[in-house]
């Protein structure tokens, strides 16, 4: 792992670092008749998520017909103006979506995240597969699983499919991002260029790759790997020294797809998750497959008097905050520090949503820090990749991820947690 | 009726030349019922390529590069507008403009704003909505004192109606934030006014099946001296300029907006 270069990057202190990202070789195993009601509602829930996402920035029917309240989908940081009115090609807004799950004690699975903007990690056991699969063949020789492999081939059919004529990239701020590993490692896989930002230019409403000798190409599809605040200076932060200038308006034209779409951010806010179930009904007429974790909405009058009670027990989320920050496990509160946090939801329960804590499933791992631990097991979750082109489809893998210490329920990279391959075992 | 003939000049100036100039521009007044325009010149110089869109607000922009070395941009639009704003400003809805943006979230003062008059009672027609909205106008009004450098292109209505100091942007953004907490739709407004000096901004209601300008800095509707050049829920939708380029310089702008009663037997005035 060390020879690829599998890391991550983190800034800490004004200095960039990159880590090793700890791997454990015991791999998670999901038994095919599992997978195939998680995958059908992973194929369901993202479906939904999509609907939404275009109806959202066009006609806006579930506003108007009074199944989402208008403050929720549109007073929310995730929804950006510029990106008001314009059709994605193919009608497709998240391309590659990151679904979070947990599985508790009795073996539910529950979707506790949807990561619709950039979510990062598919490479990882991408790479471990690949590597274990040489250490020991005779493993893969005797046990059938579905082959994670072709995920270069899948993301590139995803990119064909919305493809508005020229070439496919993925854009990478720079190596000193985060997840530069993967972007250079997926360009590999799925035959797309990786370009830095100073190689990609706008004219004429059309994106263009500079080449390397000075031939320029068009790019019909560019798989972004920074934020929508950084992608055009002249339309977002002007700021933006990595941004493309006026990519917005060969993206408005027709002319570049952007996987994933702009302004996604509207529909991973955690305010909208709760709201997940009703995505379903609505947009698809359908019963939800994958369960929510139990969520509460502060902005509910039932609800809140529910949370208010219970603070200790839930996790409190600030619909606000993304990715793991504002999340509060009222657990951890001294009685202090609960009195506040009720002030502060009494005062503005919309930035509000708490959840149960679920306690869920651990797993084997090997010895981590102490070699004498037996048989010790960690918490983990699991990083579903939902690709959306001409069909919906879940990879038949993911990225497993574990805590570090015994017992904590942190499974972000960043606090020291590794990462697992995810095997789909074939029924025989 | 008013036939207003219409100069939007804009002169940058950089400190040393510069190469890849990008910009996107909102400086076409929107072509509708309420305001029939006819353009007679719209430019930047220097620019190699430029394209017209439509942004989802209705906006015209005008988007394009400079790629060779230059230390002057100029862009400028010129034409005419037959204004008239008594049928209203257009009828779709949009439920975008019911709840608070970026600039316009509500904080405690803008909250007690909304709340100093009583809400209309009873069902609210189309009449009601008006007089409440053209209420919310004079609470607006006298609330702030027009004062230029108190706030900048940042400042937000909470911030802005607590110093009670702002320029026609800060008064906008404040009515706009009263008027959606009363549960009127409304938008936010860039354009020009009759006479001479720089842009200025107001403020779009909807009544229900129409929507109606005021401009809340000179309390009064704004009517047909108003030319609509950007719409969008806040000034963040509605950049008039927005350019970057390659070079390490520093631009000074300077802005000519000037609008005059055109004579009607000679709609394109004096535009020489």
């Amino acid at each position: 792992m060390e020879r690829y270069g599998v890391r991550f990057g983190v800034g800490k202190d004004g200095k960039f670092e990159e880590r090793l990202f700890p791997f454990d070789p015991l791999p998670r195993l999901i038994q095919e008749d599992e997978w195939k009601p998680l995958e059908r509602g992973l194929v369901q829930r993202v479906q939904a998520l999509n609907c939404f996402l275009f109806d959202i920035y066009t006609d806006k029917r579930i506003v108007r017909d009074g199944v989402i309240d208008a403050e929720f989908a549109f007073n929310s940081s995730g929804y950006l103006g510029p990106c008001e009115g314009i059709v994605a090609p193919k009608k497709i807004m998240s391309h590659i979506s990151g679904i979070d799950l947990v599985q508790g004690r009795d073996g539910t699975w529950y979707a506790l995240e949807d990561n619709l903007r950039i979510p990062s990690g598919a490479s990882y056991p991408l790479i471990a597969r690949e590597l274990t699969r040489k250490a020991s063949p005779k493993t893969f020789r005797e046990n059938t699983m579905y082959d994670n492999r072709d995920y270069g081939e899948r993301l590139r059919k995803t990119m064909d499919y919305v493809n508005c004529g020229g070439i496919n990239v993925i854009l990478t701020p720079g190596r000193y991002n985060a997840a530069f590993f993967e972007h250079s490692y997926l360009s590999e896989v799925s035959d797309a260029v990786l370009a830095f930002p100073n190689e990609l230019y706008v004219e004429d409403e059309k994106l263009y790759f500079r080449g390397y000798q000075g031939k320029a190409q068009r790019v019909g599809a560019v798989y972004r790997r920074l934020s929508d605040e950084y992608l055009d200076p002249t339309t977002f932060l002007t700021e933006s020294v990595i941004g493309i200038p006026n990519l917005m308006s060969a993206y408005r034209a027709g002319n570049v797809a952007i996987l994933n779409a702009p302004g996604n951010g509207v529909a991973d806010d955690k305010g909208i998750y709760y709201h997940v179930p009703k995505l379903i009904e609505y947009y698809l007429g359908e019963e939800p497959i994958l369960a929510n974790a139990p969520t509460y909405l502060a902005a509910d009058e039932s609800d809140l008097s529910y949370i208010l009670e219970h603070l200790s027990e839930l996790v409190i989320k600030d619909v606000s905050q993304a990715g793991g920050y504002g999340v509060i496990f009222g657990s951890d509160l001294s009685k202090q520090h609960l009195d506040d946090l009720r002030d502060l939801i009494k005062r503005n329960p919309r930035r509000w949503i708490a959840q149960d804590t679920i306690d869920f499933q651990e797993l084997p791992v090997l010895p981590q820090d102490d070699p004498n631990e037996f048989r010790p097991e960690r918490k983990a979750d699991l990083r579903a990749f939902v690709l959306s082109g001409e069909t919906t489809e879940v990879w038949p893998s993911g990225l497993t991820r574990f805590a570090r210490e015994a017992g904590s329920s942190v499974v972000n990279s960043s606090q020291g947690g590794g990462f697992k391959d995810t095997w789909v075992l074939l029924s025989q | 009726m008013k036939n207003l003939h219409f100069i939007y000049r804009c002169e940058l100036t950089l400190t040393t030349p510069v190469i890849e100039h990008y910009f996107t521009l909102r400086i076409i007044p929107h072509d509708d019922p309420s305001q029939k325009i006819d353009i007679e010149t719209v430019r930047v110089v220097p620019c190699e390529k430029v394209a017209k869109q439509t942004d989802g607000w209705g906006n015209r922009l005008y988007v394009g590069s400079a790629d060779a070395e230059h230390d002057e941009m100029l862009y400028e639009c010129i034409g005419t507008a037959c204004v008239d704003a008594r049928c209203g400003r257009g009828s779709d809805d949009n439920p975008v403009f019911e709840v608070p943006s970026p600039l316009t979230q509500t904080g405690p003062t803008i909250l007690k704003l909304a709340q100093s008059s009583p809400l209309p009672d009873g069902d609210c027609d189309a009449e009601a909505v008006f007089a409440d909205a053209v209420a919310c106008r004079q609470l607006v009004a006298e609330a702030m004192e027009y004062t230029p450098g108190a706030t900048t292109v940042a400042t937000d209505a909470e911030e802005a109606l607590t110093g009670g100091k702002g320029v026609c942007q800060d008064y906008a953004h404040i009515l706009s934030a009263v008027l959606r907490l009363r549960g009127i739709p409304a938008r936010y407004v860039s354009g020009f006014m009759l006479g001479e000096g720089a842009t200025h901004a107001w403020v779009e209601f909807f009544d229900g099946t129409t929507w109606w300008g005021l401009d809340p800095t000179n309390d009064c509707e704004a009517g047909d001296s108003y030319i609509v050049l950007a719409r969008g829920r806040d000034a963040s939708d509605c950049p008039i300029e927005r350019g970057v380029f390659f070079g390490d310089a520093q631009q000074t702008q300077s802005i000519l907006v000037k609008v005059e009663e055109a004579d009607a037997d000679d709609p394109a005035g004096d535009a020489a």
